[in-house]
């Protein structure tokens, strides 16, 4: 049997690793490399865990999954072929989510360690929660392209994943997707809500037709955005007003010539009518479909993907995308509606032409349609040579916790090439937790800043509690004494009403403490609220510090001490181990043992750079939970 | 295969890593013929990865038969195929991976080929050799000027070689500089691709080098897996197996000879490494062979910075190191 005689482990690592308990979360890129791994090495007891199912754009480097597999679930084809590799493993496979409930404290208490291969931050975060709760140690991965990113978190050792939070996903004010776009992303954006307008869910945040409360439209002394519009050129008044754009479209049964029209002809000469808006700016210049020469078609041939086509492809593109979407909603039924995906050729043949022909009209330099998918789909290029590097840092990560040396546990950095001091694979000594981190704290807390008039308290559920703040089902009450309930995580006990009032009505004012708990996380949190009025465009709230003062303070003292001992403990080794990685060179390079207090500050400073670099490249591969 | 257009099925196959490497790279990855000899568990990581980016053909030699030992990191064989030939018996698995390869196997011992069969390859990757087939297939290849890889897992540690030949040209994508009347909105991301060119030195020249020459500093940054791959060597031609437990004092012996012949202090490599100086261990044929790999595939594709010329991994510090050693 495989495993039992190993003579690349010493005999007493053997058992363990034997006697092991695994649970991998995740069975895509770096998934597949390492259950190959886990099996090889020895590991014989191994739960995986994957929602998704197998895609063709898989096969360059998943392995475990064939052609024939296409469209099964990932965790089961991927137990199966492990063992055919290994038949004497035991590997329970679960087609399903790790957000479902029946994965709690007491399922994750059973597993000697916990090996992440996620590729979305949603997911990350509730392991790593579930992780702090069943105090199991998790190895945390991730990898985009040439580069990875392999870390150890074990409660109250060292930061969880959360200590050093994720940026948001950046987004764009809505002006400039619907009035003033200057890049082709704004486009793709525009392009991507409008196939929801008109074809799937619509959303009132996702808006395409122009924005007449723009504040720069705005003329400073009547303060209204479209007063010469108004009065000098009432013709080019949106067609539709009152209506929806997809009841506007249904009653011309999606006429492609127009909708083509209206979109790119009517909607840019209204634009054009708010003339504030093009003072500083280049006008856009509309374009009819009569303009184009193009034919109204059913079907085009696309000869190369990767050529920038010209507008009467474009246009052509345009018609016969629109043409095939209509039957597509067709076959869904009455009030049935399409979900945008980027493997669908039509949503993706629509996307391209419509942000290509709105980038035309902006003067903006238009793109292939494979590199409008990249950056429509929010491709991340994912190779298997990589994935395989993360995977075997994880199994190293995870022998090592095995041989009970968590010490000799490291933050590894996958690198593209060497760094001044020659190294490809970077290892950093684990810092220890965040003293203030708002997970992984003792007592965590948080203080927002919002207005309570406006802000009500589904948004406070949904925008802040589940959204902001990672939980999946919040029970929140008020910490005024009389611990009145807020919001209960069973759904029968909010009244619907009292949901849509404003905080306000329920005595939340500046400086009023909440406490939000999520029983299935095993996580608690006292929520400090700042009312305060004005937030800008598109911001309803602002997380304001993860800590307070006092806490940062010791935790810039914790730190430096920390940082003392691991330099006397390396005195040898000297500062090789405890270098800040050099990714793609847009990272500060220091040396984190010439951390004293008076820098302390700064240097944290460049680690959370260091980490928000570190989580956009590990927002990756294999697909679990995808909540986007 | 032969037609130079990308098909629609090969842009989907292949989606995600033309992406990253482009569509060029991509139709000379698909014309190239790859060698591996040797299919242990370094061995058989490299065959998947090269399998799956696409290239032409990969010939499998090996002239062994799989013995238990290679269950512990062999991706590409099952527990049936022991006492059969270790090439053979990876052939249907690393045709899974991908049907456009062509594979091939040789069960043939290499040492028993002429130059002529390795003129068809533009890559050899050498793993599981000696010194002695090192410096001989390293020979073979600059004559033929064919790219060479050699490398080698030992438990925690590995390393691999390279050898592109004298001057080796190749591509590498870098910003475009900005004109000073682009408007602002210009500022995405282009590109120019400009062209650069390296030099490689032969094993033989690389094993020239006098470590003590080396600075203070570059010392420091030096890896001592270096040394452990001529404790393994030495080890394996005294003993005919690698270590394992209860090998400590033999090993440590070896490595004062070994360090001392190159004139290095015995406390460059601390002793830890006895207990882990070991057969293949998966996970670490899966780094080297990653790293390695991804380095054929820049050599086929000509693009991007070529590791110049070793690159090193060491398990109980979790580092990887490239270094240049030459004389």
């Amino acid at each position: 049997m495989a495993g039992l005689c190993n003579n690349a482990l010493p005999e007493t690592l053997k058992k363990v690793v034997q006697e092991a308990k695994l649970f991998v979360v995740g069975a895509g890129g770096i998934g597949c490399e390492l259950l190959k791994n886990l099996a090889l090495t020895g590991f014989r007891n191994i739960d995986v865990i994957d929602l998704d199912t197998i895609d063709v754009s898989n096969l360059n480097r998943q392995f475990l999954f064939q052609k024939k597999h296409v469209g099964l679930p990932k965790a089961q084809v991927a137990r199966e072929s492990v063992l055919r590799l290994c038949p004497s493993a035991n590997i329970v496979s679960r087609h399903d989510s790790v957000f479902n409930p029946e994965y709690n404290m007491q399922f994750f208490k059973q597993f000697d360690l916990v090996l992440n291969a996620l590729d979305n931050t949603a997911a990350r975060n509730h392991v790593n929660r579930m992780c702090l709760a069943a105090d199991v140690p998790l190895v945390e991965s991730g990898s985009a392209g040439y580069l990875g990113q392999v870390t150890v978190i074990k409660k109250g050792l060292s930061e969880c994943y959360e200590c050093n939070p994720a940026p948001r996903r950046k987004t764009y004010p809505g002006c400039t997707i619907r009035n003033t776009p200057t890049e082709l992303i704004h486009c793709i954006v525009w392009a991507k809500y409008l196939f929801n307008q008109l074809f799937g869910e619509e959303d009132a945040d996702q808006d395409v037709s122009p924005d007449t409360q723009d504040p720069e439209a705005r003329d400073p002394e009547s303060g209204d955005g479209v007063n010469n519009a108004e009065s000098s050129s009432l013709k080019h008044k949106p067609i539709i007003q009152r209506k929806s754009t997809r009841e506007w479209a249904q009653d011309y049964d999606y006429d492609a010539t127009m909708i083509f029209n209206k979109l790119f002809d009517s909607d840019i000469n209204y634009l054009l009518s708010m003339d504030k808006l093009w003072k500083k700016r280049k006008p856009p210049v509309p374009l009819s479909w009569q303009q184009t020469n193009a034919d109204n078609v059913e079907s085009v041939a696309i000869s190369d993907i990767q050529d920038v086509l010209s507008v009467k492809q474009n246009a052509e593109l345009f018609s016969a995308s629109v043409a095939s979407l209509k039957k597509q909603l067709k076959g869904e039924g009455d009030g049935g509606m399409l979900v945008w995906d980027k493997d669908d050729t039509a949503a993706m043949h629509f996307t391209s032409a419509a942000a290509s022909i709105r980038a035309k009209i902006f003067d903006i330099e238009q793109k292939s349609i494979f590199e409008v998918k990249s950056m429509a789909g929010n491709i991340i290029p994912a190779i298997a040579t990589t994935n395989a590097v993360v995977a075997g840092i994880i199994v190293m990560q995870a022998l090592c916790i095995l041989r009970k040396k968590l010490d000799e546990c490291r933050s590894v950095f996958v690198c593209k090439a060497a760094n001044a001091t020659k190294k490809l694979l970077v290892p950093c000594l684990l810092d220890p937790p965040k003293p203030g981190c708002y997970v992984c704290a003792e007592k965590p807390e948080i203080t927002i800043k919002l207005d309570a008039s406006k802000l009500s308290v589904i948004e406070l559920r949904d925008k802040i509690m589940k959204s902001a703040l990672g939980m999946l089902a919040p029970d929140v009450e008020l910490l005024d004494g009389r611990a009145t309930i807020l919001i209960s995580s069973e759904e029968e006990d909010n009244d619907e009403e009292n949901l849509k009032k404003p905080l306000s009505e329920f005595g939340i004012r500046h400086g009023t403490r909440l406490r939000a708990d999520d029983f299935l996380q095993n996580y608690d949190i006292i929520v400090n609220i700042l009312h305060e009025t004005g937030f800008p465009d598109d911001s309803i709230f602002e997380i304001v510090s993860k800590t307070d003062l006092a806490l940062d303070k010791i935790a810039s003292e914790n730190k430096s001490a920390n940082k003392a001992q691991n330099d006397v403990k390396n005195e040898d080794e000297d500062v090789e181990i405890v270098e800040e990685p050099d990714i793609s060179c847009t990272v500060d390079r220091k040396r984190k043992h010439s951390s004293t207090t008076s820098n302390s500050t700064e240097n944290n400073e460049g680690k959370r750079r260091k980490m928000s670099n570190g989580a956009e490249q590990i927002d990756v591969d294999c697909d679990v939970v995808v909540l986007d | 295969m032969t037609s130079d257009a990308i098909s629609k099925e090969e842009l989907d196959q292949y989606d995600r890593q033309i992406r990253l490497w482009g569509i060029d790279a991509q139709k000379r990855l698909r014309k190239a013929n790859v060698l591996i000899i040797g299919l242990g568990g370094l061995g058989s990581e490299v065959v998947k990865n090269i399998v799956l980016t696409g290239v032409n053909s990969i010939t499998l030699l090996d002239w062994r038969n799989v013995v238990q030992e290679d269950l512990n990191s062999q991706l590409l064989i099952t527990p049936d195929c022991v006492d059969q030939n270790i090439a053979e018996s990876s052939r249907n698995r690393a045709q899974e991976l991908n049907p456009n390869v062509q594979i091939c196997v040789d069960s043939d011992h290499v040492t028993r080929k002429d130059e002529k069969f390795f003129q068809q390859f533009d890559v050899i990757c050498l793993t599981l050799s000696d010194e002695k087939l090192r410096l001989k297939m390293n020979t073979i290849c600059r004559l033929k000027n064919i790219k060479f890889f050699s490398g080698d897992v030992f438990g925690f540690f590995g390393y691999f070689f390279t050898d592109l030949g004298n001057i080796y040209e190749y591509v590498v994508e870098v910003p475009a500089k900005k004109t000073d009347h682009e408007p602002e909105k210009a500022k995405v991301d282009k590109t120019v691709t400009v062209k650069r060119v390296t030099e490689f030195c032969t094993y033989a020249d690389a094993m020239e080098e006098d470590w003590t020459k080396r600075s203070r500093k570059s010392l420091k940054n030096s890896s001592s897996v270096f040394f452990i791959i001529q404790i393994y060597d030495e080890f394996k031609r005294n003993f005919n197996r690698p270590p394992q437990d209860g090998d400590k004092d033999a090993l440590l012996e070896i490595k004062r000879k070994v360090l001392s012949r190159n004139g290095m202090k015995e406390s460059f490599l601390s002793d830890d490494f006895v207990d882990f100086c070991r057969s293949a261990l998966s996970p670490v044929c899966a780094i080297v062979g990653g790293v390695l790999g991804q380095e054929m595939i820049k050599a086929i594709s000509g693009k991007d910075q070529p590791h110049n010329n070793f690159f090193f991994y060491d398990g109980l510090k979790h580092l990887g190191v490239v270094d240049k050693i030459s004389p």
